[in-house]
């Protein structure tokens, strides 16, 4: 007899997600929210806003625009306490003139609260007054920017085709240095954002076809594995790089270079070597190639795939047409100094920019058990392999992307975001993007491409130096942070 | 040790790596490897179904005069493609006995280096 299949529906949690039950009833009314500058002292409540004596004028400003409409409620967006709200506005009153959350870090141990306080709810009675509402608190000088709420999606199979949130505010990696790599910072550059470059990576499995991907990436040669978890890998190296910059998703750290992939499996077998060529053919000076791959090595850890002849080669080859390679150092916990490596190309200067995983500044946006921090920011993390070779660090832990679903799921893969994104795996396309961001901008400035030991000597000199912490001292190297913002004075 | 995402099981072929001697090439319209001098060398202990390929056939196919040092070496680089199967000790074995092969090996057994 058929064994009845088990239907995935509202209110269950599903591999791709928790699917959440019908929306019932009347529609749920439109609403604005509004990101207090973190250096602006007003606290809110559901009267309105207020403010102590010297930046009154800031709260007099939002309240009439408030007057214009009729308000139902004011609120914190993620349900904070009155107290809390003060302790914001008392908190900003410190803070310098251009603050970051380092500098908020400086001040209080809970940036995530700091952070979230700022976040202001505002509901009017007539859900058509919310865009008006939000463009006009959007030009006072409290407000970093104000907008309408999208409206919940009921992730239910009959689908839904409102869009999905905005995920651009967890995406720490982009912020300045010494949080992120200051990619936001470049973007104003002409050729900051990655324009006339060609990222491509090699792996084995993308969806191309996600929402928040530029459409038409194509597959430059080998055979995709026909796997979830390498599609989701491949999906959320894509959007560190070049998911698109729009009113949802990611913003990709080159979302104006041109993406490209290959798969590492040829003839039915992985052949990296085969894989940097075929993509070696396709591109040109000033491109990049990403190598998301790991194997074990003589020790039984992993590895990163310079290690074998072939690759190396590979790897010199592609390096001395102009295409700068960026490599994965791997999670082996490995030290690439040690004698066993004499002679091996983990000892050997292939000219790819190898990339070791470091620990991120924060998780503002964990919030499953409360933020924990995993180390000392931009110390080697545990796992992360490290040694000469390693020549710069990028987030190993926590990276907000495309793919995996949890932080959307839902029932089409093409909606799917996470948080969580982790491992080398996370920080070399970290790498990759600066990389596109310094050769769009050489490109557009200079004319011509940098070549790719230039560019690695850029990224290494420029870079936010890596930290020591307990267990992990600076002997264990992985190289500083780029720091775009920095780097872009030496292009 | 970090977990890994690993391919799938039967997501690739039984393969072994293999490094050619200098100055040896292999003709696959004959299926002969070929040396510098002339001698040649007919491998016949391998399964049937077995294809032996080239890493990067382009290169293989340039004239070695215009290629770099880089693309010379990878020009050795060759594997054999096993049908399915066990283990690949035995062949292994065999191939080390070829007399225009440099090295023989396991290929790396690639996987992801994030969490699955």
């Amino acid at each position: 007899m058929a064994k009845a299949k088990k239907q995935a529906g509202p209110g269950r949690t599903t591999r791709a997600g928790f699917l959440s039950a019908d929306v019932a009833g009347a529609a749920p009314p439109d609403y604005v929210i509004a990101e207090l500058r973190y250096e602006s002292p007003v606290a809110y409540a559901s009267a309105g806003f207020s403010a102590p004596r010297a930046a009154r004028p800031q709260a007099e400003t939002l309240n009439n625009v408030l007057a214009r409409f009729p308000i139902a409620a004011i609120r914190s967006h993620f349900g904070l306490k009155s107290a809390a709200i003060r302790e914001r506005a008392t908190l900003a009153t410190s803070l310098p003139a251009a603050p970051t959350t380092a500098s908020v870090a400086k001040r209080t141990e809970d940036v995530a609260q700091f952070v979230q306080s700022g976040f202001v709810q505002i509901v009017p009675k007539r859900g058509q007054d919310a865009a008006k509402l939000a463009g006009q608190l959007a030009r006072t000088s409290a407000v970093w920017r104000a907008y309408v709420a999208p409206r919940p999606v009921p992730a239910s199979a009959s689908g839904a085709s409102t869009a999905s949130r905005n995920f651009e505010p967890a995406q720490g990696y982009l912020h300045s240095p010494p949080d992120g790599i200051g990619a936001a910072e470049v973007w104003s550059l002409s050729g900051g954002r990655g324009e006339k470059v060609t990222v491509c990576d090699i792996e084995g499995n993308w969806n191309r076809k996600h929402e928040d991907l530029p459409r038409g990436i194509p597959l430059l040669g080998g055979e995709p594995i026909d796997d979830l978890g390498w599609r989701n890998h491949g999906t959320a190296v894509l959007g560190e790089m070049v998911s698109q910059q729009n009113a949802f998703g990611t913003a990709g750290i080159c979302h104006r270079a041109q993406a490209a992939v290959h798969s590492a499996m040829l003839n039915g077998v992985f052949n990296t070597a085969g894989a940097i060529m075929g993509a070696a053919a396709a591109l040109g000076k000033g491109d990049a190639i990403l190598i998301e791959l790991q194997a074990p090595g003589p020790n039984g850890k992993y590895v990163a795939m310079q290690y074998w002849a072939d690759i190396f080669a590979a790897i010199q080859t592609a390096t001395n047409r102009g295409i700068t390679v960026v490599e994965a150092a791997g999670n082996g916990d490995e030290n690439f100094d040690l004698p066993v490596f004499q002679n091996t190309g983990l000892q050997k200067d292939s000219g790819a920019v190898v990339v070791g995983a470091g620990v991120p500044p924060t998780n503002h946006f964990d919030v499953d058990n409360g933020y924990q921090s995993i180390g000392v920011p931009r110390s080697r993390i545990w796992f992360s392999n490290y040694g000469k070779i390693v020549n710069v660090q990028g987030w190993g832990w926590h990276v907000t992307t495309l793919g995996y679903g949890d932080a959307q799921g839902g029932p089409s893969e093409n909606r799917w975001y996470t948080l969580r994104f982790s491992g080398t795996s996370s920080a070399s396309p970290i790498v990759t993007g600066a990389v596109a961001c310094l050769q769009g901008r050489s490109k557009a400035q200079n004319g011509a491409p940098l070549t790719p030991a230039k560019v690695r000597q850029i990224l290494k000199t420029s870079g936010t130096p890596q930290q020591a912490g307990p267990g992990v001292p600076l002997t264990q190297h992985i190289g500083p942070l780029p720091n775009l913002p920095r780097a872009m004075t030496l292009v | 040790m970090y977990p890994a995402v690993h391919a799938p099981p039967g997501a690739s072929r039984r393969a072994i790596d293999l490094k050619l001697k200098p100055r040896w090439r292999f003709d696959a319209a004959r299926g002969l490897f070929v040396a510098g001098s002339g001698r040649t060398f007919a491998p016949t202990s391998l399964p049937r179904g077995s294809r032996i390929v080239y890493k990067v056939p382009s290169l293989a196919a340039t004239d070695p005069a215009k290629l770099s040092g880089s693309e010379r070496a990878l020009t050795r680089y060759m594997q054999v493609i096993l049908p399915a199967g066990g283990a690949t000790a035995a062949e292994v074995t065999a191939i080390r006995g070829w007399p225009c092969v440099e090295d023989v090996s396991a290929p790396p057994e690639v996987s992801l280096p994030a969490r699955p």
